[in-house]
């Protein structure tokens, strides 16, 4: 593999993505010359930029990387942080699906097609989904079928049939199966009353049989019906509403209702956010992590401030929240993230390398982790020198609380297990993390035994 | 509010076996010319024969859908049925 190129990019023979001096650039192959140029003269280019549906590129002199069959090489806006569909919210995945179909609508009517549906072309930038592949999009030859149909069943109307009508957590077959999740899967789990949703019935279990009766079947696709243009934008269309029909509400866990009877009092919260504000303010952090970051309560501190901040949790009723704020009021600086630090997304796909670990794409340089510890220290038994060493890796700055066994939340996750934490005090939190931190501001929260500390990697 | 879910079950029982009807023709049917430039995913033999038989009535369920949300509207039997035009942002229900 010629160096550089991105471990993500290699399945599509149109071309490929590739770093040079820290530069993104996307080779162009001559395979894809004729369809390329009919993206760009057709006038679908300009229209999905105008419409911040597709990330704007320029063509620059080409560069040779011995890869390929050089045609172009274009420079895409790049965007800051590349995140997965296992890692979004429900309505972050639904948003993903129709700006897919729109998209295809849009190639339709320029008399073009997207050539796959794949969720990872899908990315979160300012606060909207945008496409990110440039030569997803083919010439369309009348009568063929949509080739990506297959696809965005598995990558899009799958998922989001099983987290709103079985369980939210099932997104997380995502990160198994890389390719979307099997219909024959989604067909054996969905519940039977999914079945009276038309949409659902034809496109999940009649389409998983389909593929059953016709797997390997060579001559299959030649016998294949003509669809018109007209017939596929009608299917496109009938996709949207199966997916906008889609519905779920995140209610009734337990930290979508955090800040409604939280530990603090309002003296103590309000103090609390006087305190970061004022970390903020001395970091200026260029990129933000909001580890446990609950509905984003705290992030906004920073995204108001105009810092691009990522606002993780684990609970995807909070993360739905969030994102749902971050739609309603056009939020840009902000993108909701679902994140089990106990379990961080890993690196999948070939070679560990298709899709990257979390910490390997970490851009923050500072992270932020209010009210966490005692779910990594004591929930998850981790000690607290690793979690200073897993800080470290991230980013250069942390602000972290410190919350103590005295306080209400400590005590009930300690009410049902035995205290086997002798170490997990202020001092031994603090003598944990010097070894890996300076000690820049160390601040008690009024109203509170917890403690706010300002630290910077040594 | 029962009768109009019963009456939507009954249309997609019918459109239901309208559709298993029509895909029982969907084998027989013309060859079409599909481009190998375009399949680099693999798009399923099941997924074509499939996908060619549903968008052939895809329009009708279309029409339908759009009908359907005019006629709950005129009854006044709730909101809108969300048939593809509301942005999430104005559909906010996080409280």
């Amino acid at each position: 593999m010629a160096e550089g190129i991105l471990g993500a990019s290699f399945r599509d023979p149109s071309g490929f993505l590739f770093e040079r001096d820290g530069v993104l650039y996307r080779q162009v192959d001559r395979s894809c010359a004729d369809d390329y140029a009919a993206l760009m003269e057709s006038g679908l280019y300009e229209e999905l930029v105008r419409e911040r549906l597709l990330v704007a590129h320029e063509e620059v002199q080409p560069i040779d990387t011995g890869a390929g069959d050089l045609h172009r090489t274009l420079r895409p806006e790049r965007l800051p942080f590349i995140s997965y569909p296992y890692e979004w919210s429900f309505s972050a995945l639904k948003d993903a699906a129709k700006t897919t179909l729109d998209i295809q609508l849009a190639a339709l009517r320029h008399g073009m097609t997207l050539k796959d549906a794949s969720a990872y072309n899908i990315q979160f930038h300012r606060g909207r989904p945008v496409f990110i592949d440039t030569l997803s999009f083919a010439r369309r030859t009348e009568g063929s079928p949509w080739v990506g149909y297959r696809q965005f069943c598995q990558h899009f109307l799958a998922p989001l049939a099983l987290m709103a009508r079985r369980d939210v957590r099932l997104s997380q077959l995502l990160r198994v199966h890389l390719d979307g999740i099997p219909l024959d899967l989604a067909s054996a789990l969905l519940p039977r009353r999914a079945w009276l949703n038309l949409h659902l019935l034809m496109h999940i279990r009649v389409h998983a049989r389909f593929q059953k009766r016709y797997e390997g079947d060579a001559r299959a696709t030649e016998r294949s019906r003509p669809v018109t243009s007209r017939a596929l934008a009608n299917l496109v269309t009938a996709l949207r509403s199966a997916v906008d029909r889609l519905e779920w509400k995140p209610e009734g866990t337990e930290w979508a209702e955090y800040y409604d009877g939280d530990s603090y009092t309002d003296t103590g919260s309000d103090h609390k956010r006087e305190l970061v504000s004022q970390c903020l303010d001395v970091l200026k952090p260029a990129c933000l992590w909001d580890l446990g970051a609950n509905t984003g309560v705290f992030s906004r501190l920073a995204s108001a401030r105009g810092i691009p901040t990522l606002s993780f949790d684990i609970d995807p009723a909070c993360v739905e929240r969030n994102y749902r704020e971050v739609r309603k009021t056009g939020e840009e600086n902000i993108l909701p993230l679902l994140l089990d630090l106990a379990n961080p997304s890993p690196g999948i796909g070939w070679a560990h390398k298709e899709r990257e670990s979390v910490t390997a794409r970490s851009n923050a340089d500072t992270v932020m982790a209010l009210a966490l510890i005692h779910h990594l220290a004591i929930s998850n038994n981790v000690p607290l020198d690793r979690i200073a060493d897993f800080f470290a890796g991230l980013a250069p700055n942390l602000i972290i609380e410190f919350v103590p066994k005295s306080d209400p939340k400590v005590k009930t996750l300690l009410a049902t297990r035995e205290d086997v934490f002798p170490h997990y005090t202020q001092e031994g939190f603090e003598a944990a993390f010097q070894t890996r931190f300076h000690m820049e501001a160390a601040m008690d929260v009024r109203d509170s035994e917890r403690r706010l500390y300002r630290l910077k990697r040594k | 509010m029962a009768n109009s879910r019963s009456t939507r079950r009954l249309a997609v029982i019918l459109l239901t076996s309208l559709g298993a009807l029509f895909l029982g023709f969907a084998d027989a049917a013309v060859a079409a010319s599909t481009s190998s430039r375009l399949a680099y995913v693999d798009p399923g033999a099941g997924s074509f024969i499939l996908q060619a038989a549903v968008a052939m009535f895809a329009g009708a369920v279309v029409a339908i859908n759009a009908y359907w949300a005019r006629i709950k509207r005129f009854l006044g039997l709730g909101a809108d049925d969300g048939n593809g035009d509301e942005k999430p942002a104005a559909r906010s229900d996080d409280g």
